[in-house]
C-alpha cells in the first residue's frame, strides 16, 4: 500500500495531470485486484461523479465572470471607483481594493478577478506613478477576496464535498473577506507616507455621476445573490443563473460591448475552465471509491488523531498541510482530494464544518499567491508584465498579512460563525 | 505517402475539435437557457419545468467530459509542473510522451468498459426519470469523448516535438 502511495506521489511530482493520476491509479487497482465487477460499474460512477445540483453553480458562475469581463461590466465598476477615490492620497490603490470587493461579490474565483484587474488597473496605477511590482502585487493579493466573499467556487465545491449548506458558507465568508479588505487598506495607508503615493485630479461631479449611473445596474447582481441567500428564495445555483441573465443583458444591450460572435468563445472558455475542476471530481470519485475499499481514510484518520491531540492542534496541522500543498498543487484539486478525507476527523473533533470550510477556503486562496507555484502569481506576472521574481518579492508583505488573517480566522471562530448564526 | 496521411489525420483532428466545440457551445447555451427559464416558470408562472434539473445535470456532465477532451488536446489539464520545467528538452520530450501514453491507456480502458456498460441490458432498457429519454443518449458522451481522447493523444504524440517547442517558446 505504501509503495502504491509513493508511486502516486512520484507521478504527481513528474507533472502527470492530477485527474489522470487519480483515474489511472484507480483503474490499475481494479484490474490488478481482479475486481471486474468494480471495473464494469466504473463508467457509471464517473458519470454520476459530477451529477450534483450544487455543482451546477460552477459553470454558471464561470459564465457570469466571462460575460462580465467580456461585456465591459467589470471595466466600468473599476473605472467608476477609480474616479470616485482617485483624489485621495494613494487613491488608486484604495480603489483597487474596493473594486476587488465589488468584483468578489459577483465573481467566484480569484483567477477571473485578477485577470481583469491586472489588465485595467495596473497600467492605470503605473501611469500615476505607482511602482509596477507594487500595483501587481496589490492586485494579485486583493483578488484573494474573490473566493471568500460570496459567491465562491471554493465554497460551492467544499459545500458539495462536505455536505454543508453552501448558503451558510457564503454568509460565513462575508466578514473574513472584508477583513482582508480592511487589512490591505491599512497597509496602503501605512505605505502612503513612506512612498508618498500620488493623488489624481478630482473628477467633476458630473463625470462621476455619469459613471455611477452606468454601474448601478451591475450592482443588482450581488444584491440578488445576497438577497436570495438571506431570504432562502433562490439556491446558489439559481442566483448564478440569474447572474448570467443580468450580465448578458448588460453586456449585450446596455453597454453594447458583448457581440453575438463573442458568445461561442465565452461558452467554450466557460466549459474548459469548468472541466478543469469537474474532471478532477469525476476521477476523484473513482479514486475515493478505491480508497474506501482499502480503508485508507480510516487509516489516515487514525494516524492524524494520534498525532493531533486536540482540535486546535488538528487545525494547525491542516493549516500547514494546505500551505505546503498550495505551494505546489492546484488549490481546487487539493480540496477535492483532501476534504472528503478530513471531514470525518472534523466531526470527530466537533469542529463547526462551516468554520472549517472558511479556514480551508482562506488557506487554499493564500496558496494562489505563494511561490513557487501560485496560479494568481502566474496570471498576474503575464498580464501585468512583471518579472516573476520581482512580483514574488513584492508580494511577501501581502502574504504575511494574509497568514495573519488566516490565524485570526482559525482561532477565533466567532469571526466566521457570527453572521450565519444571526440568520441561521 | 506517410506525410500525406499525417496531413489528412491533422485535418480530421481539427474537424473533430470543431465538432466538440460545437457541442460545447450547445451544452452551455442549453444549460443557461433552461436554468433561467426554469426560474421564470417557477417564480413567475409557478409552474416549474419538471425536467429542468435533470437536463441541466446531464449538460454539466457533458461539459465536463467535452472540456476535458479539449484540455487533453492542448495539454491544459492541471498538473504539478515545477519539476517538469527544470528538465532539459530531451527529457521533457520523453516525459511528455510518457504522460500522453498514460492518458491514452486510461482513456482506452475506460472506453473498453464503457461499451460493455452502455450495451448491457441494464442500461439499454433504462430511461431517465423526468425526461423519459433512453439513458444511452446522455451516457454516450463517455465513449464519444474517450474515443476522441485516444485520437487526440495519438495526434499529440505525433506532433510532440513541435508542441513542446511551442510550449517552451511561450515561456
Amino acid at each position: 500500500m505504501l509503495i502504491a502511495g509513493i508511486a502516486l506521489l512520484i507521478l504527481l511530482a513528474f507533472g502527470f495531470p492530477i485527474a489522470i493520476v487519480l483515474g489511472i491509479s484507480s483503474v490499475i487497482y481494479m484490474l490488478a485486484t481482479d475486481s471486474l465487477n468494480l471495473m464494469t460499474s466504473a463508467p457509471q460512477r464517473m458519470f454520476n461523479g459530477v451529477e450534483t445540483y450544487g455543482l451546477l453553480a460552477i459553470p454558471l458562475f464561470m459564465l457570469v465572470g466571462e460575460l462580465m469581463n467580456q461585456g465591459g461590466v467589470s471595466n466600468r465598476i473599476i473605472k467608476s471607483l477609480s474616479l470616485l477615490m482617485g483624489h485621495l492620497k494613494g487613491g488608486l490603490a484604495y480603489a483597487n481594493v474596493v473594486a476587488n470587493v465589488f468584483l468578489a461579490s459577483i465573481l467566484g474565483s480569484a483567477n477571473a478577478q485578477s485577470a481583469i484587474m491586472n489588465r485595467v488597473m495596473v497600467p492605470e496605477m503605473e501611469k500615476e506613478g505607482y511602482k509596477r511590482e507594487f500595483s501587481a502585487a496589490l492586485t494579485a493579493s486583493s483578488s484573494l477576496m474573490g473566493p471568500i466573499i460570496p459567491p465562491s467556487m471554493i465554497f460551492i465545491l467544499y459545500g458539495v464535498l462536505a455536505g454543508v449548506s453552501i448558503n451558510g458558507l457564503f454568509l460565513a465568508g462575508i466578514i473574513p473577506g472584508l477583513l482582508f479588505a480592511l487589512a490591505f487598506v491599512g497597509m496602503i495607508y501605512a505605505l502612503s507616507f513612506k512612498y508618498n503615493f500620488k493623488k489624481t485630479d478630482r473628477a467633476s461631479a458630473a463625470v462621476i455621476a455619469k459613471y455611477l449611473l452606468q454601474v448601478i445596474p451591475s450592482l443588482s447582481i450581488p444584491v440578488i445573490i445576497i438577497w436570495g441567500i438571506l431570504t432562502g428564495v433562490f439556491t446558489p445555483t439559481e442566483s448564478a443563473a440569474i447572474g448570467c441573465l443580468i450580465a448578458f443583458i448588460l453586456g449585450m444591450f446596455v453597454y453594447k460591448e458583448l457581440k453575438w460572435s463573442d458568445l461561442s468563445k465565452v461558452f467554450i472558455n466557460t466549459a474548459v475552465n469548468t472541466s478543469i475542476i469537474t474532471f478532477i471530481i469525476v476521477n476523484a470519485s473513482l479514486f475515493s471509491w478505491v480508497m474506501a475499499m482499502e480503508r485508507i481514510p480510516h487509516l489516515i484518520m487514525d494516524f492524524i488523531m494520534s498525532i493531533a491531540t486536540s482540535p486546535l492542534m488538528f487545525l494547525v496541522l491542516v493549516n500547514i498541510l494546505f500551505l505546503v500543498i498550495g505551494m505546489f498543487m492546484d488549490e481546487m484539486a487539493a480540496i477535492i482530494i483532501l476534504v472528503p478525507i478530513l471531514m470525518p476527523i472534523v466531526s470527530a473533533y466537533g469542529i463547526d464544518p462551516i468554520h472549517f470550510g472558511v479556514i480551508i477556503a482562506i488557506n487554499a486562496t493564500i496558496g494562489l499567491i505563494t511561490p513557487p507555484v501560485g496560479y494568481v502569481l502566474f496570471t498576474t506576472s503575464s498580464i501585468a508584465e512583471v518579472k516573476y521574481e520581482r512580483l514574488v518579492r513584492a508580494i511577501i508583505p501581502f502574504v504575511a498579512i494574509s497568514l495573519l488573517i488566516l490565524l485570526i480566522i482559525t482561532y477565533v471562530p466567532a469571526v466566521t460563525t457570527w453572521i450565519p448564526q444571526l440568520f441561521g | 505517402m506517410v506525410k500525406k496521411s499525417i496531413v489528412y489525420f491533422d485535418r480530421v483532428m481539427m474537424l473533430i475539435e470543431k465538432l466538440l466545440k460545437g457541442i460545447i457551445v450547445f451544452s452551455v447555451a442549453a444549460l443557461v437557457i433552461v436554468m433561467s427559464l426554469n426560474i421564470i416558470f417557477r417564480y413567475v408562472l409557478s409552474a416549474p419545468i419538471f425536467w429542468a434539473d435533470e437536463f441541466a445535470l446531464y449538460m454539466l456532465v457533458w461539459i465536463t467530459f467535452l472540456g476535458a477532451s479539449i484540455c487533453i488536446k492542448h495539454d491544459r489539464l492541471p498538473a504539478i509542473t515545477i519539476l517538469k520545467d527544470k528538465l532539459n528538452t530531451t527529457l521533457r520530450l520523453y516525459l511528455y510522451i510518457i504522460i500522453q501514453i498514460a492518458i491514452l491507456l486510461f482513456s482506452f480502458i475506460i472506453l473498453y468498459y464503457t461499451f460493455d456498460w452502455i450495451t448491457s441490458n441494464n442500461v439499454a432498457n433504462r430511461v431517465s426519470a423526468a425526461m423519459r429519454v433512453p439513458m444511452w443518449i446522455p451516457y454516450s458522451i463517455l465513449p464519444l469523448t474517450m474515443f476522441i481522447n485516444v485520437l487526440f493523444v495519438l495526434h499529440n504524440i505525433l506532433h510532440s516535438k513541435q508542441s513542446l517547442k511551442l510550449e517552451m517558446g511561450s515561456d
